[in-house]
Protein backbone atom coordinates (compact mmCIF):
# COMPACT_ATOMS: atom_id res chain seq x y z
CA UNK A 1 0.00 0.00 0.00
CA UNK A 2 1.20 3.73 -0.53
CA UNK A 3 2.22 5.59 2.44
CA UNK A 4 -1.07 7.12 2.76
CA UNK A 5 -3.36 3.92 2.48
CA UNK A 6 -4.17 1.48 5.34
CA UNK A 7 -5.99 -1.78 6.00
CA UNK A 8 -8.27 -1.63 9.60
CA UNK A 9 -10.41 -3.99 10.98
CA UNK A 10 -12.32 -1.85 13.24
CA UNK A 11 -13.38 -4.64 16.13
CA UNK A 12 -16.75 -2.98 18.00
CA UNK A 13 -19.26 -5.26 20.02
CA UNK A 14 -20.35 -8.13 18.09
CA UNK A 15 -19.34 -6.47 14.18
CA UNK A 16 -16.12 -5.40 12.74
CA UNK A 17 -16.18 -3.18 9.97
CA UNK A 18 -12.88 -4.14 7.09
CA UNK A 19 -11.76 -0.62 6.27
CA UNK A 20 -9.18 0.01 2.97
CA UNK A 21 -8.51 3.90 2.20
CA UNK A 22 -6.49 6.59 3.21
CA UNK A 23 -5.48 7.36 6.93
CA UNK A 24 -7.50 10.83 6.69
CA UNK A 25 -10.83 8.72 5.67
CA UNK A 26 -9.92 6.72 8.58
CA UNK A 27 -9.37 9.54 11.08
CA UNK A 28 -12.76 10.47 9.93
CA UNK A 29 -14.22 6.88 10.06
CA UNK A 30 -12.46 6.75 13.85
CA UNK A 31 -14.02 10.06 15.34
CA UNK A 32 -17.58 9.30 13.62
CA UNK A 33 -17.22 5.35 15.52
CA UNK A 34 -16.17 7.73 18.48
CA UNK A 35 -19.32 10.15 18.72
CA UNK A 36 -21.51 7.04 18.65
CA UNK A 37 -19.57 5.43 21.34
CA UNK A 38 -19.94 8.83 23.20
CA UNK A 39 -23.47 9.67 22.54
CA UNK A 40 -25.85 7.14 24.54
CA UNK A 41 -23.60 8.24 27.51
CA UNK A 42 -25.20 11.60 27.87
CA UNK B 1 -12.76 16.98 4.42
CA UNK B 2 -14.47 20.19 2.52
CA UNK B 3 -16.15 17.64 -0.17
CA UNK B 4 -19.52 19.87 -1.42
CA UNK B 5 -18.59 23.09 1.07
CA UNK B 6 -19.48 26.50 -0.42
CA UNK B 7 -16.40 28.27 0.57
CA UNK B 8 -16.53 32.31 0.29
CA UNK B 9 -12.99 33.16 0.59
CA UNK B 10 -12.39 37.10 1.73
CA UNK B 11 -9.22 38.71 0.56
CA UNK B 12 -7.98 42.06 2.05
CA UNK B 13 -5.04 44.09 1.84
CA UNK B 14 -2.05 42.38 3.42
CA UNK B 15 1.11 41.18 1.50
CA UNK B 16 -0.31 37.50 3.30
CA UNK B 17 -2.46 37.86 -0.40
CA UNK B 18 0.19 36.49 -1.95
CA UNK B 19 -0.87 33.02 -0.84
CA UNK B 20 -4.28 33.11 -1.99
CA UNK B 21 -3.70 31.12 -5.16
CA UNK B 22 -2.43 28.30 -3.01
CA UNK B 23 -4.79 28.61 -0.05
CA UNK B 24 -7.56 28.53 -2.63
CA UNK B 25 -5.76 25.40 -4.62
CA UNK B 26 -6.20 23.96 -1.30
CA UNK B 27 -9.37 24.25 -0.37
CA UNK B 28 -10.75 23.01 -3.54
CA UNK B 29 -8.08 20.34 -3.89
CA UNK B 30 -9.97 19.35 -0.40
CA UNK B 31 -13.21 19.13 -2.15
CA UNK B 32 -14.38 22.55 -1.81
CA UNK B 33 -15.92 24.55 -4.50
CA UNK B 34 -14.81 28.31 -4.05
CA UNK B 35 -15.66 32.06 -4.78
CA UNK B 36 -13.25 35.33 -4.27
CA UNK B 37 -14.10 38.37 -2.82
CA UNK B 38 -11.28 41.16 -2.66
CA UNK B 39 -10.95 44.56 -1.27
CA UNK B 40 -9.85 47.14 -3.27
CA UNK B 41 -6.33 46.92 -1.12
CA UNK B 42 -6.14 43.37 -1.75
CA UNK B 43 -5.97 43.75 -5.82
CA UNK B 44 -3.39 45.89 -5.44
CA UNK B 45 -1.61 42.73 -4.07
CA UNK B 46 -3.34 40.07 -5.70
CA UNK B 47 -4.60 40.57 -9.25
CA UNK B 48 -8.52 39.36 -9.88
CA UNK B 49 -7.36 37.17 -12.50
CA UNK B 50 -4.94 34.93 -10.15
CA UNK B 51 -7.86 34.59 -7.60
CA UNK B 52 -10.40 33.83 -10.79
CA UNK B 53 -7.68 31.24 -12.28
CA UNK B 54 -7.08 29.66 -8.67
CA UNK B 55 -10.79 29.52 -7.69
CA UNK B 56 -12.38 28.66 -11.38
CA UNK B 57 -15.28 31.19 -10.91
CA UNK B 58 -15.09 34.90 -11.25
CA UNK B 59 -14.22 37.03 -8.33
CA UNK B 60 -16.57 39.92 -6.50
CA UNK B 61 -14.03 42.96 -6.88
CA UNK B 62 -16.95 45.27 -5.98
CA UNK B 63 -21.18 45.14 -4.94
CA UNK B 64 -22.98 46.05 -7.51
CA UNK B 65 -27.22 46.42 -8.14
CA UNK B 66 -26.41 42.13 -8.08
CA UNK B 67 -26.41 42.71 -3.99
CA UNK B 68 -23.40 40.22 -4.43
CA UNK B 69 -22.56 39.93 -0.77
CA UNK B 70 -26.93 38.60 -0.23
CA UNK B 71 -26.08 36.29 -2.84
CA UNK B 72 -23.02 35.06 -1.46
CA UNK B 73 -23.52 35.07 2.64
CA UNK B 74 -27.47 35.91 2.92
CA UNK B 75 -30.48 33.50 4.28
CA UNK B 76 -30.70 31.21 1.48
CA UNK B 77 -27.15 32.67 -0.06
CA UNK B 78 -24.85 30.19 -2.11
CA UNK B 79 -21.84 30.12 0.95
CA UNK B 80 -21.56 27.59 3.49
CA UNK B 81 -18.73 29.53 5.19
CA UNK B 82 -17.27 33.11 4.70
CA UNK B 83 -13.29 32.07 5.23
CA UNK B 84 -11.39 35.47 5.20
CA UNK B 85 -7.82 35.30 4.74
CA UNK B 86 -5.74 37.16 5.15
CA UNK B 87 -7.39 39.67 7.53
CA UNK B 88 -5.61 42.95 8.27
CA UNK B 89 -6.44 44.67 11.56
CA UNK B 90 -7.94 47.24 9.86
CA UNK B 91 -10.56 44.37 8.42
CA UNK B 92 -11.32 43.24 11.86
CA UNK B 93 -11.85 46.07 13.41
CA UNK B 94 -14.28 47.00 10.77
CA UNK B 95 -16.26 43.99 11.26
CA UNK B 96 -16.05 44.47 15.36
CA UNK B 97 -18.00 47.61 14.56
CA UNK B 98 -20.73 46.71 11.27
CA UNK B 99 -19.05 49.10 9.31
CA UNK B 100 -19.76 47.93 5.71
CA UNK B 101 -16.91 49.73 3.32
CA UNK B 102 -15.54 47.07 0.97
CA UNK B 103 -16.76 43.93 -0.32
CA UNK B 104 -15.31 42.11 2.03
CA UNK B 105 -16.46 43.93 5.16
CA UNK B 106 -20.21 44.00 3.81
CA UNK B 107 -20.34 40.07 3.02
CA UNK B 108 -18.51 39.62 6.36
CA UNK B 109 -21.42 41.44 8.19
CA UNK B 110 -24.09 39.78 6.29
CA UNK B 111 -22.26 36.55 7.01
CA UNK B 112 -22.55 37.27 10.55
CA UNK B 113 -26.33 38.31 10.79
CA UNK B 114 -27.53 35.27 8.42
CA UNK B 115 -25.83 32.98 10.96
CA UNK B 116 -23.31 32.37 7.95
CA UNK B 117 -19.93 30.37 9.59
CA UNK B 118 -17.19 32.82 9.36
CA UNK B 119 -13.58 32.01 9.98
CA UNK B 120 -11.11 34.73 10.28
CA UNK B 121 -7.00 34.40 9.10
CA UNK B 122 -5.41 37.43 11.04
CA UNK B 123 -2.31 38.42 9.41
CA UNK B 124 -0.42 42.07 10.23
CA UNK B 125 2.34 43.05 11.45
CA UNK B 126 3.20 42.06 15.52
CA UNK B 127 3.08 45.17 16.78
CA UNK B 128 -0.47 46.10 15.48
CA UNK B 129 -1.59 42.28 16.63
CA UNK B 130 -1.00 43.71 20.25
CA UNK B 131 -2.89 47.04 19.84
CA UNK B 132 -5.38 46.56 22.39
CA UNK B 133 -7.94 47.84 20.08
CA UNK B 134 -7.05 45.01 17.55
CA UNK B 135 -7.08 42.73 20.55
CA UNK B 136 -10.46 43.52 21.73
CA UNK B 137 -12.12 43.86 18.30
CA UNK B 138 -10.75 40.15 18.13
CA UNK B 139 -12.32 39.27 21.06
CA UNK B 140 -15.88 41.14 20.32
CA UNK B 141 -15.72 39.30 16.58
CA UNK B 142 -15.03 36.20 18.55
CA UNK B 143 -17.41 36.35 20.95
CA UNK B 144 -20.44 36.60 18.01
CA UNK B 145 -19.26 33.07 17.08
CA UNK B 146 -16.59 33.38 14.24
CA UNK B 147 -13.57 31.28 14.28
CA UNK B 148 -10.14 32.39 14.56
CA UNK B 149 -7.28 30.78 13.20
CA UNK B 150 -4.09 32.42 14.93
CA UNK B 151 -1.33 33.83 13.52
CA UNK B 152 2.25 32.93 13.81
CA UNK B 153 4.06 35.22 15.65
CA UNK B 154 7.55 34.76 13.38
CA UNK B 155 10.44 37.58 12.56
CA UNK B 156 7.76 40.58 14.73
CA UNK B 157 4.94 39.55 11.87
CA UNK B 158 1.91 37.88 12.97
CA UNK B 159 2.13 35.56 9.80
CA UNK B 160 -0.66 33.89 8.33
CA UNK B 161 -2.08 30.60 9.71
CA UNK B 162 -0.76 27.51 7.66
CA UNK B 163 -2.98 26.43 4.87
CA UNK B 164 -3.81 23.03 6.96
CA UNK B 165 -4.65 25.19 9.96
CA UNK B 166 -6.94 27.30 7.73
CA UNK B 167 -8.37 24.43 6.22
CA UNK B 168 -9.09 22.46 9.38
CA UNK B 169 -10.49 25.45 11.12
CA UNK B 170 -12.83 25.51 7.89
CA UNK B 171 -13.70 21.86 8.42
CA UNK B 172 -14.73 22.38 11.88
CA UNK B 173 -16.90 25.57 10.90
CA UNK B 174 -19.01 23.57 8.05
CA UNK B 175 -19.01 19.86 9.86
CA UNK B 176 -21.60 18.62 12.98
CA UNK B 177 -20.21 18.75 15.62
CA UNK B 178 -21.67 15.28 17.97
CA UNK B 179 -18.12 15.64 20.10
CA UNK B 180 -18.53 19.02 20.96
CA UNK B 181 -17.57 19.34 25.03
CA UNK B 182 -16.00 15.98 24.76
CA UNK B 183 -12.15 15.97 25.08
CA UNK B 184 -10.63 13.17 23.42
CA UNK B 185 -6.80 11.93 24.00
CA UNK B 186 -4.82 10.67 20.99
CA UNK B 187 -1.25 8.49 20.96
CA UNK B 188 0.16 9.17 17.55
CA UNK B 189 3.72 8.12 16.37
CA UNK B 190 6.40 5.86 17.32
CA UNK B 191 7.93 5.93 20.28
CA UNK B 192 11.83 5.37 21.00
CA UNK B 193 14.07 3.76 23.85
CA UNK B 194 17.68 4.88 23.96
CA UNK B 195 20.38 2.39 24.21
CA UNK B 196 22.70 5.14 24.31
CA UNK B 197 23.10 8.71 24.27
CA UNK B 198 22.94 8.49 20.47
CA UNK B 199 21.04 5.29 19.69
CA UNK B 200 17.50 4.06 20.08
CA UNK B 201 15.62 1.21 19.20
CA UNK B 202 12.22 2.10 17.69
CA UNK B 203 8.93 1.26 16.08
CA UNK B 204 7.96 1.91 12.16
CA UNK B 205 5.27 4.43 12.47
CA UNK B 206 5.11 7.79 10.83
CA UNK B 207 2.31 9.15 13.21
CA UNK B 208 -0.10 9.74 10.74
CA UNK B 209 -3.13 7.72 11.42
CA UNK B 210 -2.51 9.42 15.12
CA UNK B 211 -2.66 12.78 13.53
CA UNK B 212 -5.46 12.08 11.11
CA UNK B 213 -7.65 10.68 14.03
CA UNK B 214 -7.17 13.62 16.56
CA UNK B 215 -7.65 16.07 13.63
CA UNK B 216 -11.39 14.03 12.68
CA UNK B 217 -12.22 14.73 16.56
CA UNK B 218 -10.77 18.35 16.64
CA UNK B 219 -13.48 18.87 13.40
CA UNK B 220 -16.69 17.06 14.39
CA UNK B 221 -15.89 19.95 17.65
CA UNK B 222 -14.15 17.86 20.32
CA UNK B 223 -11.61 19.44 22.09
CA UNK B 224 -8.34 17.13 21.37
CA UNK B 225 -5.14 16.49 23.32
CA UNK B 226 -2.25 14.78 21.09
CA UNK B 227 0.63 12.81 22.87
CA UNK B 228 3.35 12.07 20.28
CA UNK B 229 7.23 12.93 19.85
CA UNK B 230 6.48 15.31 17.26
CA UNK B 231 5.53 19.19 16.69
CA UNK B 232 2.36 21.55 17.70
CA UNK B 233 -0.40 20.83 15.35
CA UNK B 234 -2.83 23.62 15.11
CA UNK B 235 -6.38 20.92 16.08
CA UNK B 236 -4.75 19.78 19.30
CA UNK B 237 -3.21 20.53 22.67
CA UNK B 238 0.41 18.50 22.31
CA UNK B 239 1.96 16.81 25.25
CA UNK B 240 5.85 15.72 23.63
CA UNK B 241 6.90 12.06 24.72
CA UNK B 242 9.74 10.21 23.72
CA UNK B 243 9.24 6.91 25.38
CA UNK B 244 6.89 4.16 26.25
CA UNK B 245 7.66 5.21 29.94
CA UNK B 246 7.10 9.14 28.98
CA UNK B 247 3.76 8.48 26.85
CA UNK B 248 2.10 6.49 29.66
CA UNK B 249 2.83 9.43 32.14
CA UNK B 250 1.79 11.96 29.62
CA UNK B 251 -1.94 10.11 28.44
CA UNK B 252 -2.53 9.85 32.34
CA UNK B 253 -2.03 13.44 33.23
CA UNK B 254 -3.66 14.30 30.08
CA UNK B 255 -6.72 11.67 31.12
CA UNK B 256 -6.61 12.84 35.06
CA UNK B 257 -7.24 16.40 33.70
CA UNK B 258 -10.68 15.01 32.08
CA UNK B 259 -11.02 12.93 29.19
CA UNK B 260 -13.87 11.25 27.73
CA UNK B 261 -11.73 8.68 25.55
CA UNK B 262 -8.71 7.82 24.98
CA UNK B 263 -7.64 6.59 21.52
CA UNK B 264 -4.45 5.00 21.75
CA UNK B 265 -3.20 5.10 17.98
CA UNK B 266 0.96 4.88 18.88
CA UNK B 267 3.00 2.30 18.22
CA UNK B 268 4.48 2.26 21.55
CA UNK B 269 7.55 0.72 22.29
CA UNK B 270 6.84 -2.99 23.92
CA UNK B 271 10.44 -3.15 24.84
CA UNK B 272 12.83 -1.00 26.69
CA UNK B 273 16.46 -1.35 27.70
CA UNK B 274 19.13 -0.21 30.67
CA UNK B 275 20.97 2.28 28.73
CA UNK B 276 24.54 3.25 28.54
CA UNK B 277 25.81 6.65 30.09
CA UNK B 278 28.10 6.53 27.44
CA UNK B 279 27.97 6.28 23.45
CA UNK B 280 28.69 1.85 23.18
CA UNK B 281 31.76 1.51 20.60
CA UNK B 282 31.20 0.27 17.50
CA UNK B 283 33.05 -2.64 16.29
CA UNK B 284 32.33 -5.62 17.91
CA UNK B 285 29.29 -7.73 18.95
CA UNK B 286 26.55 -6.79 21.45
CA UNK B 287 24.03 -8.08 23.25
CA UNK B 288 20.82 -6.31 24.45
CA UNK B 289 18.60 -7.62 27.31
CA UNK B 290 14.77 -6.33 25.95
CA UNK B 291 12.66 -5.42 29.00
CA UNK B 292 9.21 -5.43 29.03
CA UNK B 293 7.36 -2.01 28.87
CA UNK B 294 4.79 -0.59 30.48
CA UNK B 295 1.68 -0.77 29.18
CA UNK B 296 -0.58 2.29 28.45
CA UNK B 297 -3.76 0.68 28.22
CA UNK B 298 -3.49 -1.15 31.05
CA UNK B 299 -2.27 1.52 32.99
CA UNK B 300 -4.93 4.21 32.16
CA UNK B 301 -7.91 1.00 32.76
CA UNK B 302 -6.83 0.43 35.93
CA UNK B 303 -6.62 4.65 36.68
CA UNK B 304 -9.82 5.01 34.90
CA UNK B 305 -11.85 1.83 34.55
CA UNK B 306 -15.06 3.32 32.36
CA UNK B 307 -13.26 5.23 30.53
CA UNK B 308 -14.30 4.54 26.22
CA UNK B 309 -10.72 3.72 25.00
CA UNK B 310 -10.42 2.78 21.79
CA UNK B 311 -6.47 0.53 21.07
CA UNK B 312 -4.81 0.34 17.96
CA UNK B 313 -2.83 -3.25 17.19
CA UNK B 314 -0.35 -3.85 14.31
CA UNK B 315 -0.43 -7.85 13.26
CA UNK B 316 1.45 -10.35 10.89
CA UNK B 317 0.36 -13.18 9.04
CA UNK B 318 -3.13 -13.43 10.02
CA UNK B 319 -6.28 -13.55 8.30
CA UNK B 320 -9.48 -11.27 9.40
CA UNK B 321 -10.89 -13.84 11.73
CA UNK B 322 -7.68 -14.67 13.41
CA UNK B 323 -7.10 -10.81 13.81
CA UNK B 324 -10.75 -10.42 14.90
CA UNK B 325 -10.44 -12.74 17.44
CA UNK B 326 -7.07 -11.30 18.89
CA UNK B 327 -9.19 -8.21 19.10
CA UNK B 328 -11.43 -9.19 21.30
CA UNK B 329 -9.20 -11.37 23.22
CA UNK B 330 -7.42 -8.44 24.39
CA UNK B 331 -10.54 -7.37 25.82
CA UNK B 332 -11.14 -9.92 27.87
CA UNK B 333 -7.54 -9.86 29.34
CA UNK B 334 -8.53 -6.23 29.99
CA UNK B 335 -11.97 -6.84 31.31
CA UNK B 336 -13.37 -3.34 29.56
CA UNK B 337 -16.61 -3.65 27.89
CA UNK B 338 -16.56 0.14 26.23
CA UNK B 339 -13.03 -1.09 24.66
CA UNK B 340 -13.03 -1.01 20.74
CA UNK B 341 -10.14 -2.24 19.01
CA UNK B 342 -8.81 -1.27 15.70
CA UNK B 343 -6.22 -4.22 13.95
CA UNK B 344 -3.95 -2.84 10.93
CA UNK B 345 -3.76 -6.10 8.46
Amino acid sequence: MGDDETRVLLVRGEGYVAFTGSKAELGALVAEQLSDVLAPAE
Amino acid sequence: MLEGVNVALGVTGSIAAVKVVELAHELRRRGAEVRGVLTESAQGIVHPWAVEFATDNEPITDLTGRVEHVELCGREGWADVLLIAPCTANTVGKIAAAVDDSPVTTTATTAIGAGVPVVVAPAMHEPMYDHPGVLDAIDRVESWGVGFVDPRIEEGKAKIATEEAIVTEVARATTPDPLAGEHVVVTAGATSEPIDPIRTITNRASGKTGRAIARGCYVRGADVTLVHDGEDVPYAHVRRAERAAEMRDAVLAAVDDRADALISAAAISDFTVDAADTKIKSGEARTLTLEPAPKLIDGVREAHPSLPIVGFKAETGADDEELVEKARGSWTVRGSPSSSRTTRA
